[in-house]
């Protein structure tokens, strides 16, 4: 009885702590130091003289043993500790309550639960399987989130990110602040690639993780982005590639890169071909079978690359690798055959010309390649036959092509498409994406009525459901046929009827006397999306500390937005500004600028047109100054492609009032490297340049640079004698404008030494600009 | 309106004198004609997006209201000068007088660049234009319509201002607006369709008979096409057209010797004239060079383009079978092309004769805004044969009277007219 009562009397947590001391002593041991840090944080003076015991001991013990420095330090008998444990728990006794102790005990061996997925995370190279396993098993816990604690949690999932995103410290350092180790257990439960591989999911998938986080983490601040998500995305590793490689014996394909660079460009259509009829393992057949079950296939996909070296900072990549759409439609065996065709042109891709020379002139080309991918749902909506969003594009923080000098570079420049977003993303030649700045979104590019018209979105990319092909329609072709079904239309178009341009009084649009234009006026003015674009851009670009580039799409809900990809703005910043020469003579440079400067740089130019702004205001007939303009297209034909640059005064393309510019059109000018305008004093005015001429669009279109200058600022240089003095070519290249030649001047730097090129460099986040003659070629 | 180089006041100036030379104008009309009425020169406060102030500058000038309220476009241009607008408002006096219109010639404008402006703030330049110039203009004194870089909006805007002002209802201040706000039918066809008006006109006079006609076109936008439509619709028969193709930058003509058809033609034609190459190979026609239209052997040219499309380099190839050019274009013909042509003894019908029936037409906006009551299509394009066959008649008339050609004939018709109207009002 009395034995009873003193049993009774013995704290649970006693009883529990002498089981574990025999039958899990190193447990016993764990539990003993967590005890000890937490009575050491309440300062309790005994647990320090006990640690300070300890360290002496142990000092005591090394001296005893001889122990030196350089030598391992013995090991100390388990009893020894167990006595430790002991006297800590001890020590606990006295200063806790027993309903203390069990509440951490309880937690501390919740906590013990989830180690094997800290051990899992944090093992080198762990296989996909093993590290699937134990998130998987982690989410199935009651409670998974209170397993873990903070420290435990946050090294988890500092060890995923390194494990499957990226090892940059700067990237682990964001973005282990905005994730849970939720969020990786449902990225990898989407996961495919070779069970034992230890791939990653690549750049782009890192960079569009990285964004969604952070919006996420946001949105309790924004209401802009309460309606923000990301489309259902499955993985593929990176080293599915390897596994490729090696399942269809392709091993020395890698080495390709190392070949001549016209080589490999006449051997890859044939190589591409030779891997698109390879086979890829029953492994990753049937984890492709699985993201198909899990994907809606009332909807199309996109097949986007994600390689290792995509998206880093600095190579961004940009339409390098592949994006391939596919329809998704058919019996379950089609849409497969379909998706395993998309990944191989992508893994074909690797070995294409152009990435190989992106990477050697960038010195990547040493660097194992592999190539993750990512398999998504598009964004939109099917009418009729088609699929598509309403609309699409790519949004910039830095806006490096100013079309009103009142823009600032941190307002930002959307690039946006009815449909598809291919077309905002590259360039096009004959057809025009509605562009915007964020930051002051009523400077619009397009001023009058034929410029509204004329620079507008001709043809929409869509999927078409029934040919299973991505098409080109025509805009007003489509709607004729879709009518107001197109999603949004009345936020995307406007109607152009007699002259004048309506946009849609509530929902209701007359399409039968009107014809539609892309003009967005309508989701500008009144919807959302300038918010949620400008507050996308200012919350990636503050919290990365680094511009970014963002693809997005809208299914029709106008209030809704997806992010579709996220990487950091390709600015040639970087470069510009290490190499942004600062000591040049003054002798060697040719101008100088300090307003209205956008990144870029242009190296090797070998010829100068120049037109004297002076001689050609004294240009008396107009039959005169407008065959100057035909002369700039003749010199444009016949010099060389991208290596030479041109100069002169005010606007060029003028269609108004011929003086204030040379008369050209966009093909007259379409091959130079870069467009100069000379904006001199007349008095007390000073001509306005090309922000905003009609072919601006063009220029962005075609990425030619632009610069205008300020000789008469104090401070610029403009080395006009030099201009002025240089042997004139121009009667070489084109005999019959010999007349021409006092106004018109072309000098060639390779007839004045063999070596000698100009640079431009230009750095938009200094505004400032220097070209300069080198001699070294 | 034309395209000048160089003070075009001046030139303006010049031409005047030189009529009055020969009208024999006494001096002292002479001093009131080659100069504006009244000039206007104001400045227009307007708080931007931003919150600070930017102060425009203004104009409008009315070059002489002898004959009726004044006419003329109000235009948005960063290089805007005085001279210009001077000389655009003459030139207005002179069209609407040929076209026998009761109106002046007035023009206006704003120093700004609407590329670097949001809505809203062309919204408060034009609302500013219209509080400093209220008194000045409306639908009897001044109207004024979208020129360089104004829309319709634009004139909106105005009338807004303008009725808010005057406390009532003017639509008849501005022309220039949509139709249901203000506008009128037939706007569209008005230039095209009063071209073939005189052309017909022309024929008749000198007993051609139109169905038996063949005609070759330059340019393929809103003139050409209505002014197609009709001449086809009378019987003639259109051999060539060219137009400018955006994607070569470059022109081409378009040529089918059984004849264009319009209607087909427009299915394959883009917004801004351009005709689909391929297609257009498909449905029989050849494609040639641009400079084609010009060197066709037909019956009558209409220049419907480009300025100096007609010059010293192209006239020569103008075929022996011509005769006669009909100007849809505003300056088509170089004064050097102007002498082959007489030589060649081509009937013309000069820029501001033959294309006046879009000014003609902002006059029939007018009038019928002013009683608020708005015609039908076919009245108004009725309305406008009417005034443009009278034109016509009037100004060959005058050609075969004084023996002159008849773009003097015209500038002889119009400025004498308003001479005319300064003496009975007893100013000189």
């Amino acid at each position: 009885m009395t034995e009873k009562k003193i049993v009774e009397k013995k704290p649970e947590w006693k009883v529990i702590i002498e089981l574990i001391k025999y039958t899990n002593p190193s447990l016993f041991n764990r539990l003993g130091r967590k005890m000890m840090n937490y009575l050491y944080k309440r300062n309790i003076k005994e647990i320090e003289e006990l640690m300070k015991k300890m360290e002496n001991y142990f000092t005591e013990y090394q001296l005893e043993t001889r122990f030196s420095e350089n030598q391992p330090i013995p090991r100390m008998n388990q009893i020894f500790l167990e006595r430790l444990v002991d006297d800590i728990f001890e020590i606990a006794d006295r200063f806790l309550s027993s309903g203390t102790i069990i509440r951490m005990m309880q937690l501390w061996l919740k906590y013990e639960q989830s180690r094997f997925l800290g051990m899992a995370a944090e093992k080198r190279d762990v296989s996909l399987i093993q590290i699937s396993e134990a998130l998987y098993r982690f989410q199935k816990m009651p409670d998974a989130d209170k397993s873990l604690s903070p420290e435990e949690s946050m090294g988890i999932k500092v060890a995923l990110i390194r494990r499957f995103f990226s090892e940059d410290l700067n990237y682990i350092n964001t973005i282990k602040k905005y994730t849970t180790v939720n969020d990786f257990c449902e990225t990898l439960s989407r996961t495919i690639g070779p069970a034992q591989g230890n791939g990653k999911l690549g750049g782009k998938a890192a960079g569009l993780f990285r964004a969604e986080k952070i919006l996420l983490h946001a949105k309790k601040d924004y209401i802009s982005l309460r309606n923000l998500s990301v489309p259902k995305t499955w993985f593929v590793t990176s080293d599915g590639i390897i596994d490729f490689l090696h399942f269809n014996a392709l091993e020395e394909m890698p080495t390709i890169k190392y070949r001549d660079p016209m080589e490999i460009r006449q051997e890859y259509p044939y190589l591409e071909q030779i891997v698109k009829n390879s086979s890829i393992s029953p492994e990753m057949i049937s984890g492709l079978s699985l993201a198909l079950d899990d994907m809606n296939n009332e909807k199309p996909l996109v097949i986007r690359s994600s390689s290792l070296l995509e998206d880093m900072h600095g190579s961004s990549f940009a339409g390098k690798y592949k994006s391939l759409f596919v329809s998704n439609q058919g019996s379950k065996r089609e849409r497969l055959e379909e998706l395993i065709s998309a990944i191989l042109e992508i893994y074909a891709s690797v070995f294409g010309p152009d990435p190989i020379e992106y990477r050697r002139e960038r010195g990547l080309l040493d660097f194992n390649e592999e190539m993750g991918v990512m398999i998504q749902e598009v964004v939109g909506k099917r009418i009729g036959k088609y699929f598509l969003p309403a609309f699409a594009g790519v949004a910039f923080s830095y806006n490096e092509f100013r079309w009103s000098p009142r823009l600032k570079r941190e307002d930002g420049i959307v690039r946006m498409v009815a449909g598809l977003g291919t077309r905002a993303v590259d360039r096009t030649i004959d057809d025009y994406p509605v562009l915007i700045s964020p930051g002051q979104p009523k400077l619009k590019v397009n001023a009058s009525m034929d410029e509204v018209l004329r620079y507008t979105q001709k043809n929409v990319d869509l999927i078409n459901l029934k040919t299973n092909r991505f098409e080109s329609k025509n805009f007003e072709e489509l709607i004729q046929e879709v009518g107001q079904d197109y999603p949004a239309l009345t936020q995307i178009a406007s109607v152009y009827q007699d002259g004048y341009l309506y946009s849609s009084v509530g929902n209701l649009f007359n399409l039968t006397e009107g014809q539609p234009v892309i003009t967005f006026a309508k989701l500008f003015e009144k919807g959302p999306f300038v918010h949620q674009i400008r507050d996308i851009l200012k919350i990636l670009t503050d919290t990365l500390g680094f511009p970014v580039d963002v693809e997005f799409a809208c299914d029709g809900d106008i209030h809704k937005i997806y992010l579709l990809q996220c990487r950091p703005q390709s600015i040639m910043d970087e470069n510009i500004k290490t190499a942004f020469p600062e000591d040049i003579s003054e002798k060697k440079i040719l101008f100088t600028a300090h307003r209205f400067v956008s990144s870029a740089m242009v190296k090797n130019i070998k010829h100068i047109v120049y037109v004297d702004p002076e001689k050609y205001n004294a240009v008396a007939s107009y039959e005169e100054l407008v065959k100057i303009g035909k002369i700039i297209g003749q010199l444009n034909a016949r010099l060389p492609k991208q290596r030479f640059i041109l100069i002169g005064p005010g606007r060029w393309g003028s269609r108004g009032d011929i003086k204030l510019g040379v008369r050209v059109n966009y093909s007259d000018v379409n091959n130079t490297a870069m467009l100069i305008e000379v904006a001199r004093k007349k008095g007390n005015y000073v001509p306005e340049v090309s922000f905003g001429t009609h072919f601006f669009q063009d220029l962005v279109e075609a990425s030619i640079k632009y610069l205008p200058l300020y000789p008469d600022d104090p401070e610029v240089i403009f080395n006009e004698e030099f201009l002025i003095d240089a042997p004139n070519i121009l009667e070489k290249v084109i005999p019959e404008a010999k007349n021409f030649e006092g106004i018109i001047k072309v000098i060639s730097l390779t007839a004045l030494d063999e070596k000698l090129s100009l640079s431009v460099f230009m750095d938009g986040d200094k505004e400032k600009a220097i070209a300069f003659f080198e001699s070294d070629g | 309106m034309t395209d000048k180089p160089f003070n075009p006041f001046k030139m303006a100036q010049q031409q005047f004198d030189s009529v009055a030379e020969k009208l024999g104008l006494d001096e002292s009309t002479r001093e009131l004609l080659r100069n504006p009425l009244r000039e206007y020169h104001f400045l227009i406060p307007v708080k931007m997006d931003d919150g600070s102030v930017k102060v425009f500058q203004g104009f409008r000038v009315q070059h002489n209201d002898a004959r009726g309220p004044c006419k003329g476009g109000t235009r948005f241009h960063p290089h805007e000068t005085a001279d210009t607008v001077k000389a655009l408002a003459t030139w207005m006096t002179w069209k609407c007088a040929v076209v026998d219109i009761p109106l002046g010639g007035g023009k206006g404008g704003v120093v700004c660049d609407p590329h670097h402006l949001s809505e809203r703030e062309q919204e408060g330049i034009c609302r500013g234009w219209i509080r400093q110039i209220a008194r000045n203009i409306g639908p009897v004194q001044d109207v004024p319509a979208p020129d360089v870089m104004t829309s319709p909006q634009h004139m909106l805007w105005m009338m807004d201002e303008y009725e808010a002002i005057h406390n009532g209802r003017y639509p008849g201040v501005i022309t220039g607006k949509p139709v249901g706000s203000g506008g009128s039918l037939g706007r569209k066809e008005a230039t095209g369709y009063g071209l073939i008006y005189t052309v017909r006109e022309a024929l008749r006079e000198m007993g051609v008979d139109i169905k038996k006609t063949t005609a070759s076109f330059q340019g393929f936008g809103n003139v050409a096409q209505f002014a197609g439509k009709l001449y086809t619709e009378y019987g003639g028969t259109i051999i060539a057209v060219s137009c400018w193709d955006q994607d070569d930058q470059t022109s081409y003509t378009f040529r089918r010797t059984s004849g264009v058809h319009v209607e087909e033609l427009l299915t394959i034609t883009n917004r801004f004239g351009g005709i689909d190459k391929e297609k257009a190979k498909n449905l029989g026609y050849e494609v040639l060079s641009g400079d084609a239209w010009i060197e066709q052997e037909v019956d009558i040219l209409l220049p419907c383009a480009l300025e100096n499309q007609i010059n010293a380099n192209t006239a020569p190839n103008i075929s022996s079978k011509v005769i006669m050019i009909g100007e849809g274009a505003n300056g088509p013909s170089t004064p050097e092309a102007d002498e082959i042509i007489k030589q060649k003894g081509i009937f013309m019908i000069p820029d501001f004769l033959a294309n006046a029936g879009g000014v003609t037409c902002s006059y029939f906006e007018q009038v019928q805004c002013n009683m608020n009551y708005f015609w039908t299509k076919d009245e108004v394009l009725s309305k406008l044969d009417t005034k443009m066959t009278e034109a016509f008649l009037q100004v060959s008339a005058m050609a075969r009277e004084k023996k002159v050609y008849m773009r003097d004939a015209a500038y002889l018709i119009s400025i004498q007219r308003v001479a005319q109207a300064c003496k009975l009002r007893g100013w000189i």
